[in-house]
């Protein structure tokens, strides 16, 4: 398969412990310990405060990644493709009508229109367009734990074939009890991207992905610090733990990442 | 602005009953250019017909063909290669992308053997599953056929069936493509 290559103009991280990509970066650069806290993402300041209202964590977490990465970028936030990407989706809303819908002894089970319609697998990407006045395409993934290099394949093929850039939003919360029994996430991650057309100038680093049938020759997708490393591995968004390093240390690095029975092959030069 | 049947059929929830009826209704014409078994069709000229190339390209021939449907078959779902396959196994769901390319070859083939512009899989409806795994030598040489059920600028309503070469079914539902530049399908 082709090797895809694109620019990468913005960036941005939520987690535990990484608020923001400006509080982030020396953490990730591995010049401040990294001190993990509970952080909830806040309120998106780009939406009404109508919709605001409406948003859950899942969606002020995406909200959060995709508007810092955009507003680094500097590029009109109404032109950007975007490629949304989670594993679990809202697992918050979703087990919330759940349990309204199996609450014993209940005659008239009734959900909340508001909680159906932030159900959808694509809710944070409608926010997102709706906040932006965006009416360019917006592609929706999920794979599971391969949910990091399917979008990012998917946001490199774009960025490629449209020559137009990309908004890249993965994110991944727990899920409440029970659902968390059957898929236990440690931590609410995110991370944005902007990928440019290649041969830009400007931006963080240059990026190189290539899909290959084969499984990773070695573990070399796991993050430089030991500390992050539960992180990453606890949470499908956090698997771009190790990209996220390379640019906060402004270094080259060349990554597998697991996907699915293959592998996505990723060189970072800044 | 009036707006279009498939538009309607996207907003509607399964189950409700609306102008597209439940099962494929037999087509009693005698189909212009169905092509007999011995002239059939195979892997070149279907890989010129639908977007895909490579392994991707699901459908190794077509039985037969005409106005409003088509019925392909294949092995590739037997290919230990075949992309699809995840850990070895290839998923009922995967008949879905089969029917699909079905569809795109029928498109192509209705327009004179002229590849069209690819259309987007809008939603699923009605899909049923009657089989796990469809990398199961029982099953012989797939039977992949759709049947377009309605058209229009701006979409296309295709309802499919795998069945094994037997004749069992093993998958059947319906998709709503869309077709975003608004070419005449």
């Amino acid at each position: 398969m082709s090797t895809l290559t694109a620019r990468i103009v913005g960036v941005s991280v939520w987690g535990p412990g990484l608020e923001g990509w400006p509080a982030s970066q020396p953490v990730l650069a591995g010049e401040v310990d990294y001190a993990p806290t509970v952080s909830p993402a806040p309120p998106p300041a780009i939406l009404s405060a109508n919709e605001r209202r409406r948003t859950g964590p899942v969606a002020r977490l995406a909200l959060t990644v995709a508007g810092e990465a955009a507003a680094m970028s500097g590029l009109p936030l109404d032109r950007l493709r975007s490629v949304f990407g989670s594993g679990n989706g809202d697992g918050i809303v979703v087990g919330s009508i759940l349990a309204d819908l199996t609450k014993p002894g209940e005659q008239e089970r009734l959900i909340s229109p508001t909680q159906f319609h932030n159900s959808v697998h694509n809710a944070a990407a409608g926010y997102w367009s709706i906040a932006t006045s965006c009416r360019q395409p917006v592609t929706c993934l999920a794979c599971h734990d391969f949910t990091w290099p399917a979008s990012l394949l998917a946001a490199m093929a774009e960025v490629t074939v449209h020559e137009e850039a990309v908004l890249l939003c993965v994110y991944d919360h727990p899920m409440p009890a029970p659902l968390d029994a059957k898929r236990g996430l440690i931590a609410p991650f995110g991370l944005g991207l902007v990928l440019a057309p290649a041969g830009q100038k400007g931006g963080m680093a240059e990026i190189e992905v290539q899909f290959a049938p084969e499984p990773p020759p070695d573990n070399s997708a796991v993050p430089y610090q030991p500390a992050l490393r539960a992180l990453a591995a606890g949470n499908p968004a956090a698997h771009a733990l190790r990209l996220l390093e390379t640019l906060a240390r402004g270094v080259q690095d060349r990554h597998a990442l697991t996907y699915l029975d293959g592998r996505l092959d990723v060189t970072v030069m800044p | 602005m009036r707006r279009s049947g498939v538009e309607r059929a996207v907003g509607q929830r399964p189950g409700i009953n609306h102008s597209i009826p439940d099962h494929p209704i037999p087509d009693h014409r005698i189909p212009d250019h169905c092509i007999p078994d011995h002239w059939a069709i195979g892997r070149d000229p279907i890989a010129a017909l639908v977007p895909h190339s490579g392994r991707m390209v699901l459908l190794d021939g077509v039985r037969s063909w005409g106005d409003n449907f088509i019925t392909c078959w294949t092995r590739s779902h037997l290919n230990p290669e075949n992309p699809l396959r995840c850990a070895g196994r290839l998923a009922a769901t995967c008949g879905v992308e089969y029917a699909l390319q079905a569809a795109a070859l029928h498109g192509g083939l209705a327009a004179g053997g002229v590849a069209q512009p690819a259309g987007y899989l809008a939603a699923l409806r009605d899909v049923s599953l009657h089989a796990d795994r469809l990398d199961d030598a029982t099953i012989g040489d797939l039977q992949v056929s759709a049947r377009m059920e309605h058209h229009e600028t701006g979409g296309l309503i295709y309802a499919f069936e795998l069945h094994t070469e037997a004749g069992e079914l093993l998958l059947s539902g319906r998709a709503i493509i869309s077709l975003p530049h608004g070419h005449v399908a």
